[in-house]
């Protein structure tokens, strides 16, 4: 007997790379980060996937493992081994994927499994490198699609002639980088006639959602923590939406699929997984709806310029400067370097230009909303700022990658203090956060 | 040069880790519901403690963490000293699968802004 849910799409491996101290892991990707997620939260599930044949046996093995009813593989990959390099998995700036081979792919289809399709009441495709109309050919007239368009989807022509239940889609995908315009509402008039529901997820800002039928907006709270990886976050979040949204209605399935999302992001241990997720079921819809969380949409960030106080001279070696500047201009936030903006003083300088950058520096300073120490060395500059931007009620952190800050005032005049870039673009997200609110 | 190799899919729900390689296997063997953690509380001077007593509590003063729409401190007489921080929120899920939290003050101030930090161990 089929399903109630069926998840379709790629299923991949995901190579973390060796980084932060951690050994490399190995892990099923693609919509396997859907089926995860079902499995934590006991729904059964049937899967339609495409694979090379090399790894179809594994995928059965696992698959069979963690609760699947009916799996079966409607394409056959060929061209490339379907492997993901992933080199940063906490996507603090741009998780640098490789796609090996991504050129050379090529699917053959298995007509008679593609048939199988038909039949469940709510199906979940993950975009990929397959041919979307062929399989959307084979579902049910009745059956309720959903879509994450976050792959291979760049155009609004490759969703033409379809109205799709739910569209997912998140703030990195290329048809979001490509069409918004600083305006959610004029974002998802372009899915007006392609989907029932849009779902937004704006990584760790949270997610906005859009019904068409009803014409309300929902925001959801993402639940910000320092994080163990983010891979395949998006896809859980996906998938619990997917199997709750018609019992809880829409609101309530977003909260529970965010909190299921955050615990996936803590832990690459599927056991750990599933324990913190059935505490997250047993806790009250209501308490979890109360407690909030972190809700900072994505055009809202560069309204709060954030200024990065830091021996940011050409002297120097700036590499920790950029990585985190790099980073918060990934999510879309304002970093102001001074010195960048306000110029270098030699000793050479006149007294006027030394008064001239001085003052430039102070007002930068009053218009930013967050300061971040990149505590490189003891530059007088950068602690005097500091404690100017405490003094003035700045909320204030300290990005320390090299684990030097003992100084007391240094350590305790900040919100934060962390050599993990991960933990400061999570404090950066609550912070700004709690401005947004205001 | 002989190559080394990151052998087979290990994250099955129930294996035991392999030998030497501390990534694999089912669990991790954490309970992030068992670790202890320190935390600045936040909106202290819109919370009872400070709007009754005035004052921020001194150091070394027992507080338990309880919820009210969200996690917080509270001391042995049931006034609410803040909120813990979002990144927190977990422990209500912890609470309500039966464990609790106490701890003490470590650092408090009611110069520029009122603040008061905490460190905190579970205990189920």
């Amino acid at each position: 007997m089929k399903s109630r849910v069926c998840i379709v799409g790629d299923i991949v491996t995901d190579i973390s790379l060796p980084q932060d101290g951690n050994e490399i892991k190995i892990r099923l990707g693609g919509i396997t980060h859907s089926a995860r997620g079902l499995w934590a939260i006991n729904t059964v599930y049937d899967v339609k996937f495409f694979a090379p044949l090399y790894l179809s046996k594994s995928i059965f093995e696992y698959y069979n493992h963690h609760g699947v009813n009916e799996i079966s593989q409607i394409g056959v990959v060929n061209g490339a081994p379907y492997s993901f390099l992933i080199g940063s998995v906490k996507e603090t700036g741009n998780q640098q994927y490789d796609f090996i081979l991504r050129d050379q792919i090529s699917i053959e289809y298995n007509t008679e499994n593609l048939k199988s399709l038909e039949g469940h009441k709510e199906v979940l495709i993950t975009s990929g490198n397959f041919d979307l109309g062929l399989a959307i050919k084979e579902i049910s007239n009745d059956s309720n699609v959903h879509i994450d368009l976050s792959n291979n989807i760049s155009e609004f022509t490759q969703l033409d002639g379809y109205y799709y239940k739910t569209i997912f889609l998140s703030t990195s995908s290329d048809l979001f980088l490509d069409n918004f315009k600083d305006s959610f509402d004029q974002f998802c008039s372009l899915f007006e006639k392609v989907c029932e529901t849009l779902v937004l997820k704006e990584n760790r800002g949270g997610s906005r959602i859009y019904n068409f039928k009803n014409k309300k907006t929902y925001q959801i709270p993402s639940i910000t923590q320092p994080i163990v990886h983010s891979v395949g976050v998006g896809d859980v979040y996906n998938a619990c939406y997917v199997a709750h949204y018609q019992e809880l209605g829409i609101e309530k399935a977003a909260f529970l699929a965010s909190w299921i999302a955050c615990e996936y992001a803590s832990t690459t241990f599927p056991d750990d997984f599933k324990t913190n997720v059935l505490r997250v079921l047993n806790t009250k819809m209501e308490d979890i709806i109360s407690m909030g969380g972190c809700v900072l949409p994505w055009e809202k960030r560069k309204l709060y310029p954030i200024y990065i106080a830091s021996p940011d001279f050409d002297y120097l070696d700036s590499t920790q400067i950029d990585l985190l500047v790099e980073s918060l201009e990934y999510h879309n936030f304002y970093p102001r370097r001074p010195v960048k903006e306000n110029g270098q003083l030699s000793f050479e300088s006149t007294k006027m230009d030394r008064t001239k950058a001085y003052t430039k520096d102070i007002q930068l300073i009053k218009e930013c909303k967050l300061l971040i120490v990149v505590y490189i060395n003891d530059d007088p500059g950068t602690m005097i700022e500091l404690g100017f931007a405490k003094a003035l009620g700045i909320p204030c952190l300290v990005f320390d990658p090299f684990n030097k800050a003992y100084n007391c005032i240094l350590t305790e005049i900040p919100k934060n203090i962390s050599s993990d870039l991960d933990v400061i673009i999570s404090d950066v997200f609550n912070e700004l956060s709690k401005l947004n609110e205001q | 040069m002989g190559s080394n190799g990151s052998g087979r899919f290990t994250d099955y729900s129930g294996s035991k880790p392999v030998e030497g390689n501390g990534k694999s296997g089912g669990s991790s063997g954490e309970n992030k519901c068992e670790k202890a953690f320190s935390a600045m509380l936040e909106e202290i001077d819109r919370c009872p403690y400070y709007i009754q007593k005035k004052d921020v509590p001194a150091v070394g003063e027992g507080i338990t963490i309880s919820f009210d729409k969200r996690p917080i401190a509270i001391t042995k007489d049931g006034l609410i000293v803040g909120y813990l921080p979002t990144k927190f929120n977990y422990i209500k899920i912890c609470l309500d699968d039966g464990y609790s939290f106490s701890g003490r003050v470590v650092s408090s101030s009611s110069g520029l802004v009122a603040a008061v930090s905490i460190d905190v161990i579970p205990s189920n």
